[in-house]
């Protein structure tokens, strides 16, 4: 727990700085007037893409340990001493701004913050943690990008920054562990977050981002333990992804709110740089990129073709290291999507291979192990058979994929959503000037929502990957429906009355989705509780199965759950005795043998 | 109520003061969280992985060659980390494993149980226990087949701890009451061990050579009755014993019962009809 601590106030620090920085840099790029009362929240999470990507050039040519942490130390050091009184009236105002937190949104948070370190002390339930999360982990800890990893275990190929911002904070140069306390950082900024909207409500403030900040206080509680989705303490991309996605939204509304229109500015830039970041996290959030393709073609279309290019420009600076990972891990410019298909380096995973692999991530979103197999009769010998996914029709699929969602009362919020769309153009025609404060830019942002929602269902619809964009979509449209219909003009006695049933409703939601996701693991989160974990978080106990093999004269050692095993390591003694070392060392690569390379796709 | 009701926020007025004081204190924490954590480093872990994916290879492998070399091997790393782990219950358990695996079975058993012992309050290795347990079962069994029956007893003891409903432990308890002539505990034991595993043939045995022994100390001594609930429950576990059966049938006479006795005559001579013992005894 106390270097929980530790490793938040440092992650909150290196965040702060480099969020500064990079706001700074765009409004020197583009000489827009400096504006301190673009959101902390902002800041932090353009400080923590910034981080990540400076991190993910650098895990070009080094690993990500004590060097890059010490690298950004200094350059956060130097910064604040360069650019103090820049820092200083920025973080002046929003240190003010604490004066206004009512006393009750202090013990929420307050709760928050025990929660969350309470839960660094379990060992997460996610079972693609052990499976490869940890493993990919160590291997940016120990190794600068590694040519051809994929061929050593495919899911090693799997190319996401969330691990290399695991990798930074992780600490585990020190010796001792990944400590995976970014997870646990996350639940308190959005905590804190979604609280800010509580303040403001108390504090007489009913704008519409408010309430849908309310109603994402269950939702994110529940978030961290929904069986398929991360686990506080896991290092899993799904979670990131999805609590960005939804404070993505919230900022855009707020600024069209404030702005009337999305206009070119600092803050806009800001929203697409961690858009972009985003996809580099989790490549099934792409559609959140939509609003700042819009603003572009709007500056497009005013001549500020200079802004648009400097802007595109940092886009790329911010993908070009994902793509220089994904062409490093497996040979291809987007993995697993061999369509794009223009690079041909030794260690490239044959094409049939990386096929397979993308068809099977969009078979197991349709239909996931846990799935309970359905039965259909055969008409011929009038039994009842196993049916597999391809032989069924896409109504059938859809009834078995409804029925065995985990998410509670799943069906009402799958129904619900195209029914709010539907509420949603009817309240457009009735209350157009409530809904569009300003110009019709909003839309843009619930089209985006939308297409979100849509790119999910059709692409991938496993509920994980999909999170963000389901209760965006479900929450957005909720609050934006209902606002034009309520006048929050109430005397003192009668907001009391709503405010504490609101917040007592919220309470009993909150404790009824953490029931439900961890009742039934209760006795897990609770197991061998000792003293030591107030000290550090909970590791991982001992990988069993471990076996090896060997291959050029090197062992690798392989089990099912390898975790963080010793490298070089991987999943699968099939695959590891295909491959052979590129070089004399892990870090030059690893490829295919020329002989099983026919083999590979089987 | 606010927050700057309470405290008077605008007197932190010095914000990057208080980011570098954030780090320094971040710093601070961790390196004390980390120095007096009793957690394992990589250096410990990463070994003990090894060792188990060489004890796995050792155990999978026929060939005495390579167990030799996989055991030189996991000796060489116990040997690194002796220096600065000797005491963690993941060196003890390692060492355990391997001296088992040697059939160093004594030292194994004292290994474990101390690792056990040191491992009571967190529990990290789950699989501390099967070993232990597997440890107890070996050395019993040498205890046992020394007549060390007090030692034999205390193993089992330990081991039933463990996995009270062990059918290879239960039945060394069984052994280990015939050992001190407690026979009717034997047959208790024997039974439940029997009940934990009645497809273990070994246990069968011993359970079914103990009801004979019971039982015919019962008909020495003329108590009928109770011999033959022995025999008859015998006779469930080998129904096609003729020793048995006659004994059975020699049983029911006596105590008057001829059509009964002719029954198992009977059924002697259905197995072996050359049986002389039926044939003379049948009315």
């Amino acid at each position: 727990m106390l270097a929980a601590i530790a490793i938040w106030l440092y992650i909150a620090f290196l965040s702060i700085t480099f969020g500064l920085m990079t706001k700074k840099l765009i409004e020197k790029f583009f000489s827009f007037e400096s504006n301190n009362s673009t959101s902390f929240a902002l800041i932090f999470i353009m400080g923590l893409g910034s981080i990540t990507t400076i991190a993910n050039y650098l895990h070009l040519f080094v690993n990500i340990g004590l060097l890059v942490n010490l690298f950004l130390i200094a350059s956060s050091i130097i910064y604040l001493i360069i650019d103090k009184e820049y820092i200083s009236n920025y973080l002046s105002i929003h240190i003010k701004k604490l004066g206004e937190i009512n006393i009750v949104v202090v013990v929420l948070g307050f709760i928050f913050l025990l929660l969350a370190l309470y839960q660094t002390t379990s060992v997460t339930l996610s079972a693609d943690t052990p499976l490869y999360h940890a493993l990919s982990i160590r291997y940016i800890e120990e190794y600068s990008v590694i040519p051809g990893l994929g061929n050593l275990y495919h899911r090693l190929a799997f190319n996401n920054s969330w691990f290399i911002s695991n990798a930074i904070f992780n600490m585990s140069f020190f010796g001792l562990m990944q400590f995976n306390v970014l997870g646990t950082f996350l639940l308190i900024f959005s905590g804190f977050y979604f609280l800010s909207g509580v303040n403001s409500i108390i504090n007489g403030n009913y704008r519409i981002t408010n309430w849908i900040k309310l109603l994402y206080i269950p939702i994110l509680l529940y978030s961290y333990y929904y069986p398929h989705l991360g686990y506080t303490s896991s290092p899993s991309p799904d979670t990131p992804s999805s609590i960005f996605t939804w404070i993505l939204f919230i900022f855009y509304i707020n600024k069209y709110l404030r702005d009337k229109k999305l206009i070119f500015d600092t803050e806009n830039v800001l929203l697409g740089l961690i858009s972009i970041f985003l996809i580099t996290v989790k490549l099934s959030v792409a559609p959140i990129i939509i609003p700042s393709i819009y603003i572009l073609l709007m500056a497009l279309k005013n001549k500020e073709v200079k802004k648009v290019l400097t802007t595109v420009i940092m886009f790329f600076i911010f993908l070009l290291p994902w793509f220089a990972h994904n062409y490093y891990l497996s040979g291809y410019l987007v993995h697993p999507f061999p369509a794009v298909n223009i690079f041909n380096p030794e260690w490239k995973i044959p094409e049939s291979v990386a096929l397979n692999e993308k068809n099977s991530i969009q078979k197991w979103a349709k239909w996931p192990g846990w799935f309970r197999k359905p039965q259909v009769k055969n008409e011929t010998t009038s039994k009842m058979e196993n049916v597999k996914l391809e032989s069924l029709t896409y109504s059938q699929w859809f009834d078995v994929w409804l029925k065995n969602q985990s998410f509670p009362k799943y069906k009402y919020v799958f129904y619900s959503i195209p029914i709010l769309w539907i509420l949603f153009l009817l309240v457009l025609g009735i209350k157009r000037k409530k809904i569009l404060e300003g110009n019709a830019d909003i839309l843009i942002i619930y089209f985006t929502m939308i297409v979100g929602y849509l790119y999910w269902f059709i692409s991938a619809p496993d509920l994980r990957f999909g999170w963000g964009f389901i209760f965006a979509n479900l929450f957005i449209f909720i609050v934006v429906i209902l606002h034009p219909f309520f006048n929050f003009k109430l005397n003192d006695k009668n907001r009391v009355i709503l405010l504490t049933t609101i917040f007592s409703l919220g309470i009993l939601l909150s404790f009824y989705l953490y029931y439900n996701a961890i009742s039934e693991r209760y006795g897990y989160f609770n197991k061998g509780f000792s003293s030591d974990r107030y000290l550090i978080p909970k590791n991982i106990d001992m990988i069993y199965g471990m076996k090896y093999t060997v291959v050029d004269g090197k062992e690798i050692l392989y089990t099912s759950d390898i975790y963080d095993a010793q490298l070089p390591a991987g999943n699968n003694k099939k695959h590891i005795e295909k491959i052979k070392f590129i070089g004399e060392d892990i870090q030059d690569g690893f490829m295919l043998n020329a002989n099983n390379n026919s083999e590979a796709g089987k | 109520m606010n927050l700057g009701k309470l405290i008077n926020i605008s007197t932190i007025n010095k914000p990057i003061l208080l980011l570098i004081a954030s780090l320094l204190v971040a710093i601070l924490l961790f390196f004390i969280a980390i120095s007096i954590t009793d957690s394992y480093p990589y250096e410990l872990r990463d070994n003990v992985i090894k060792i188990d994916a060489y004890l796995s290879n050792f155990e999978a492998s026929t060939d005495q060659k390579i167990k030799q070399k996989e055991m030189k091997k996991v000796d060489s790393l116990l040997k690194l980390i002796e220096k600065d782990y000797k005491n963690t219950v993941a060196y003890l358990r390692c060492l355990g494993k391997a001296q088992i695996l040697k059939g160093d079975i004594l030292n194994s058993y004292n290994t474990l149980v101390t690792a056990r012992s040191k491992d009571k309050k967190t529990k990290i290795y789950r699989d501390l226990d099967r070993l232990t347990y597997l440890s107890s079962i070996f050395l019993s069994d040498i205890f046992l087949n020394r007549n060390q029956s007090m030692d034999a007893g205390r193993v089992i003891d330990y081991g039933l701890r463990i996995i009270p409903n062990s059918d290879q432990l239960l039945n060394n308890k069984g052994r280990y009451f015939q050992q001190m002539n407690i026979e009717d505990s034997s047959l208790v034991y024997f039974n439940k061990a029997f009940n934990a595993n009645p497809n273990n043939n070994k246990i069968r045995s011993n359970f079914f050579m103990q009801l004979i022994k019971l039982g015919d100390a019962s008909f020495n001594t003329k108590n009928y009755n109770n011999a033959l609930n022995m025999y008859i429950t015998a006779e469930k576990l080998d129904a096609k014993n003729e020793g048995l059966m006659i004994q059975i049938a020699k049983v029911f006479k006596i105590i008057g019962q001829i059509d009964k006795a002719n029954i198992y005559y009977q059924k002697v001579l259905k197995i072996n009809p050359n049986n002389q013992l039926a044939i003379s005894g049948i009315q």
